[in-house]
């Protein structure tokens, strides 16, 4: 019950951070609004993650690890986890970090598709019980 | 004309590449495998980009970017995008450069369906209309 309230928890915290993001978009701060995006998205995969495993990870390299340990069980999370890496390298890597958002659509788009990254990630979390 | 036979050998080098990895993997050297698997994804991406923009990344950001416009242009080539960045993270960042490969069978299975990926990038580019130059089959 503890975990699942904490898992629960981090959803609405993912959803409020790409609410963040979005925010972000329409004041034309797409860097910052990618940072929100990867934030959210992070977050959404460690409560995928805390649901699936019982344990929450505490640096990027073991939330990536325990992802591809899930994706060997299940095709949808193998899917999840090349979107995963996307938005690690795209959105946090080059655009937020590097300032490289080009082509900006694309970017945009991205930071906009993470809500359904976050519903993804949540209708996988509950498809545990 | 040029740029096709580039494109051509640059998909051959791929697969050459590709292969080489298979081996590693059956070797079991997990890491050099990646390497070359990362390699291969590399190549085929960028003779992509050669074969539908006309111009060959040098630095990983360009090809990550120039792959970035072709989606923006080409809703077929955003099937590949993410499998892209998965190599890239995954085996290339976390494999090769750190050497946290695990968990193994999640690497070997990426590694072994990079073929896959260099195929399907392949059709990609043949949609550029490139290769109907009856130069390959």
């Amino acid at each position: 019950m503890v975990v699942t309230d904490r898992v629960q928890e981090m959803f609405g915290d993912a959803k409020a951070t790409h609410r963040d993001a979005l925010v972000c978009l329409a004041a034309g701060d797409v860097r910052d609004a990618a940072e929100r995006a990867w934030g959210a998205t992070r977050v959404a995969t460690d409560a995928l993650v805390l649901a699936r495993t019982g344990w929450l990870p505490e640096r990027e390299i073991d939330t990536a690890r325990e992802l591809e340990i899930l994706a060997l069980q299940d095709c949808e999370l193998e899917v999840l986890a090349d979107r995963y890496h996307t938005r690690m390298s795209q959105l946090y890597d080059d655009c937020f970090v590097l300032g490289l958002c080009e082509p900006v659509s694309e970017t945009e788009r991205r930071i906009k598709r993470t809500a359904d990254y976050i519903q993804t990630a949540e209708r996988l979390a509950q498809s545990n019980d | 004309m040029v740029v096709a036979s580039k494109v051509i050998g640059m998909f051959d080098d791929a697969r050459e590449l590709q292969r080489a990895a298979r081996q590693c993997v059956a070797d079991g050297d997990i890491r050099n495998g990646a390497e070359k698997a990362w390699l291969a994804a590399r190549l085929a991406t960028n003779a992509l980009i050669l074969a539908r923009l006309g111009w060959l990344p040098e630095k990983i950001i360009d090809t990550s970017r120039e792959l970035n416009v072709l989606a923006s242009q080409d809703d077929a080539v955003r099937d590949i995008v993410d499998r892209y960045y998965t190599r890239l993270g995954q085996l290339h960042e976390e494999c090769i450069s750190l050497g946290l490969c695990d968990p193994v069978s999640g690497t070997e299975g990426r590694i072994k369906r990079t073929a896959c990926y260099i195929n399907d990038v392949e059709r990609l580019a043949h949609s550029a209309g490139l290769f109907c130059t009856g130069q390959k089959e």
